[in-house]
């Protein structure tokens, strides 16, 4: 049995805004559920009292001191300096809320 | 006289007597990539005119700083201020960063000057150099093979002898494979060691910013410049940065070290010749005087499964921000390995799915690093091989989760954070290289510079160099 169906690579390329056209979704699936069904050797680790490890740096609350942040700011011209959709002042994105 | 294939000191010392100037030099580095990348591939974009320029402005004015004249190549992951960065995909064909990496900064503070971006596997996705958008690069020892990834041009290129050093990323094994494969000194530090400011994100709890020499003092030398926290990078932590290359002179004595060597990693699917050339490598260092003690990372066997449900749920989210608007082509552009992983990601991280897969590979994570914790309460570093094979064909591996398997000894000590060094340890009948991979505690690069050295010292294998036609 797959592991993952074409209807759910359907809906995780929705998630993922990403562009895949009709008649490769049947390659993806067969590669996703392959590697998907690779995972669950993890189904044999007992885990049960483990604390996630979500970095291994052991910092935490890293703040720049008030007043001493480093300073990175561009200037207009420059943030817009690699976009394809510029009026030259702002970046044109989609429109979120239609006119109608 | 080549020049470009002395070493980093060899270079520091030549300048410093006037044998040579930094435009002689920069200048061979450019004739060979001339003569021989069309072979190999391992550049995206050359830096020619501007790296001369600042030859020449050094040789007028030669200040003794750390790695003046010194040219280095940087993975093409790296933002370099006004010059093309593409991160090896057609989605960042155009783009051309306002801004230099701290990393590329602190190199050109430290006097060296960037002579181009290398080639790599797109967004850093790979293990072979072959998902560049751009064109694999070669293997410099045998064409029909891959030089590793994804710092496949960083590796291919100091192999050849077109720069002197080159920076990479290794995320789940990405300098220290590649570095194995073409008979070259690969260091990932600690995580947190070097500053990822400006580097194209993949995984974020496991990205680190190394770099490929020829020889262990070179690395160390390296490292002196491109290690250190930075406020821009809130994963540095305030650890001093130790004088490595004085280290490496003060402490010559490895007597009495103890090397772990984990059992997992000597078992069924590691390539004999591997096998036979990383144990003569050990017995080496065994006869200069360091105690092998076998040891046991026992949740090994997990490492590739937890390695991919994170950084495959990392590198969707970083992913995210290449929508086309502020920079960058549309997604359409991507390939299929970073839609892959992508799509991976976005399941492990999604309604009903994260608890299974993300949540557990991040306990999983946990036990991982209790190995490696407990393994470092007896012995002071530990060896390995780098990686399952040799170089493989080009076009060898076809599946991708056959790929992914290759990351088996790499991908354990990214997730643990751990600094790994890989030093040339010998060539198989087909004469390809092979690489022996030390790993050391967080912060512990200079265990793992001393004993690289110590072996160095007493083999030849470094020393070799690729036949080019």
């Amino acid at each position: 049995m797959d592991k993952i169906t074409q209807d759910q690579v359907k809906h995780i390329i929705k998630l993922a805004n990403l562009q895949i056209p009709e008649e490769e979704i049947g390659k993806f699936q067969t590669q996703l559920s392959a590697i998907l069904n690779y995972f669950t050797i993890l189904e044999k680790v007992n885990t049960e009292k483990v604390e996630e490890t979500n970095h291994v740096t052991g910092l935490s609350d890293v703040f720049n001191p008030d007043g001493n942040a480093p300073i990175q700011t561009f200037s207009q011209k420059e943030a817009l300096k690699n976009s394809k959709h510029s009026n030259g002042k702002y970046f044109e994105v989609p429109a979120v809320i239609s006119k109608t | 006289m080549n020049l470009n294939n002395l070493t980093i000191q060899q270079a520091l010392s030549g300048f410093k007597n006037k044998d040579f100037s930094c435009v002689d030099l920069a200048s061979n580095c450019f004739s060979k990539i001339k003569r021989h990348d069309n072979q190999i591939n391992s550049f995206i974009t050359l830096n020619e005119q501007n790296a001369l320029e600042e030859a020449k402005e050094i040789d007028n004015n030669y200040q003794n700083r750390p790695l003046e004249g010194i040219p280095i190549a940087l993975k093409d992951i790296y933002c370099t201020k006004d010059l093309k960065t593409t991160a090896a995909s057609k989605v960042l064909t155009d783009f051309v960063p306002q801004y230099d990496a701290t990393v590329v900064r602190k190199l050109k503070e430290a006097g060296a000057i960037i002579i181009g971006k290398t080639n790599l596997d797109a967004w850093a996705h790979g293990a072979s150099g072959e998902n560049s958008d751009f064109g694999p690069t070669k293997n410099p020892w045998d064409l029909s093979k891959v030089p590793g990834g994804s710092s496949s041009g960083s590796a291919a290129a100091l192999a050849c002898d077109m720069c002197m050093a080159s920076g990479g990323t290794d995320t789940g094994g990405s300098i220290r494979q590649p570095a194995s494969f073409c008979n070259l000194v690969g260091l990932k530090p600690t995580y947190g060691r070097v500053s990822r400011f400006g580097i194209i994100a993949m995984a974020s709890s496991l990205d680190t910013v190394g770099h490929f020499t020829k020889t262990v003092w070179d690395s160390a030398k390296y490292l002196e410049a491109t290690a250190g926290h930075d406020p821009l990078d809130g994963t540095t932590p305030e650890v001093k940065v130790p004088k490595y290359t004085d280290l490496l002179y003060k402490k010559t004595n490895i007597k009495g070290l103890k090397i772990g060597l984990p059992k997992e990693y000597f078992v069924k699917g590691l390539d004999s010749q591997v096998e036979n050339i990383t144990k003569t490598a050990i017995k080496k260092l065994e006869s200069l005087g360091v105690e092998i003690v076998e040891i046991s990372l026992p949740n090994t066997e997990y490492g590739i499964a937890v390695y991919y449900i994170i950084m495959s749920s990392e590198v969707s989210s970083n992913l995210g921000r290449y929508d086309g608007i502020r920079y960058a082509n549309d997604r359409s552009c991507f390939s299929d390995e970073a839609k892959r992983r992508i799509m991976l990601g976005t399941y492990a991280l999604s309604a009903g799915y994260y608890d299974a897969y993300y949540k557990k590979a991040m306990k999983v994570r946990t036990l991982l690093r209790q190995d490696f914790s407990k393994a470092f309460e007896k012995v002071d570093c530990i060896a390995t091989p780098v990686s399952p094979t040799p170089a493989f064909e080009l076009g060898a591996k076809q599946d991708p989760l056959q790929m992914y398997l290759a990351d088996i000894f790499t991908a354990p000590a990214s997730l643990a954070g751990l600094p790994g060094l890989s030093v040339p340890c010998g060539f198989t009948k087909e004469k390809l290289p092979v690489g022996l991979q030390l790993l050391g505690p967080q912060f512990r690069e200079d265990l793992l510079f001393q004993v690289g050295h110590v072996y160095e010292q007493n083999t030849d294998w470094h020393k070799k160099r690729p036949e080019l036609v």
